[in-house]
């Protein structure tokens, strides 16, 4: 499946924003920062909600790596009583990944070598903190999404 | 069928809980429908219910014994509950069925070198303990593990009764990581920065050893890193390597 159709259009019919497309919308602003590749939202069972991904990144394994070392990170800081988890980052000689909690599963940010790292993880962890803001802004059941 | 592709399109919006009801309903008009329970598992896991999905998975798998998805969400599970062996396995009986399976293929990367939660000390690990700690470690650092990538430990401070666990913990980590950095093409972790509540843990890595250091939250990541650098070439001179 294509980037461009895990990400359907997010406004309805109705023409309401609906909170899907405001967090999609998050993602979106993310991938425009100098220096980032593109960025996943994928659910904790490893389903790919949306991904600004390049189409040569292969997008279902990463998600399936990204989100087992999202929970390795949250079960593991839980049962070792060393709090919660609230944002990583890896770095390889060619890039970085990021990678936070969302209450939809897991964002991943991938940027490229050379990329401005302080700037990234300030805008990455805004865009969590939005993403948690928005989520607490609409219906607990998510009849609002 | 309806009800599961409105619980399916809930799951692609991220409306999982209204999913979840959705198939539930499903399930009490077709109790015997693979695609329902292994619907169930998926929106289970993605509620973050280990539990209740691995019950969906496995009632799929009692339907379909080859379902290499069903098989797929319970190696995950059992990864989730320190179990590599069994994720191995279930990751290894998924390609059999279907072997260009890429999301198990990218696991199995990673779970073949992740240990379980036993991080087994090396035979030389005592002396290598005493002469490492002479190395000093940054001001306020609350815990210091060096590893190898097996997760058999180097060095830990403080030796506490629960290092092995986390020294397992950060191996699986370090592992994860590592593929998925080698999934996306930028090569083998080198550096990363977990942060928490009670404080960052700082990591260096390399093929051989693998440092984890946490510092309390207030240093800044910039800060850190560089510390755990510092750290990390102490102790190759002390002889760590």
């Amino acid at each position: 499946m294509t980037a461009e159709a895990r990400a359907p259009a997010g406004v309805p019919p109705g023409g309401v924003p609906s909170r899907a497309a405001a967090v999609r919308s998050i993602l979106g602003e993310v991938a425009k920062i100098a220096g980032v590749r593109g960025g996943l939202l994928i659910a904790s069972d490893g389903f790919v909600i949306a991904s600004t991904l390049p189409a040569e990144v292969a997008v279902d394994p990463l998600a399936a790596l990204a989100t087992t070392l999202g929970r390795e990170l949250e079960l593991g800081t839980g049962r070792l009583n060393r709090g919660s988890f609230s944002s990583a980052f890896f770095s390889a000689d060619e890039g970085s990944v990021f990678l936070g909690p969302s209450p939809l599963g897991f964002v991943l940010v991938l940027t490229e070598r050379g990329g401005e790292l302080g700037t990234v993880r300030g805008e990455f962890r805004k865009a969590l903190d939005t993403l948690h803001a928005a989520w607490r802004a609409g219906d607990h059941t998510g009849s609002k999404l | 069928m309806e009800l599961l592709q409105r619980a399916e399109r809930c799951r692609r919006e991220g409306r999982f809980e209204e999913g979840a009801a959705l198939v539930r309903e499903a399930l009490g008009r077709e109790p015997r429908s693979t695609l329902a329970h292994l619907l169930a598992g998926y929106l289970h896991a993605a509620l973050r219910d280990p539990q209740a999905a691995g019950d969906a998975f496995r009632a799929a798998l009692a339907l379909d014994p080859e379902h290499p998805r069903a098989m797929l969400g319970l190696a995950r599970i059992a990864l989730e509950g320190g179990d590599a062996g069994a994720c191995r396995q279930l990751l290894e009986r998924s390609l059999r069925v279907y072997p260009d399976f890429p999301e198990a293929h990218a696991l199995l990367d990673a779970v073949g070198v992740a240990p379980g939660v036993s991080a087994p000390e090396t035979p030389t690990a005592a002396p290598a303990m005493a002469r490492l700690s002479l190395v000093p470690r940054p001001e306020g650092s609350r815990e210091c593990f060096l590893m190898r990538p097996d997760g058999s430990l180097v060095f830990a401070h403080p030796a506490t009764a629960t290092r092995e666990a986390l020294g397992a913990h950060l191996a699986r980590v370090v592992s994860l990581a590592g593929a998925t950095l080698a999934r996306a093409g930028l090569g083998p972790l080198r550096h990363g920065a977990v942060a928490a509540n009670p404080g960052t843990t700082f990591v260096e890595a390399d093929a051989r050893l693998v440092l984890a250091l946490t510092l309390p939250p207030e240093v800044p990541v910039a800060e850190g890193q560089r510390q755990a650098t510092e750290l990390w070439k102490r102790f190759v001179a002390a002889g760590a390597a």
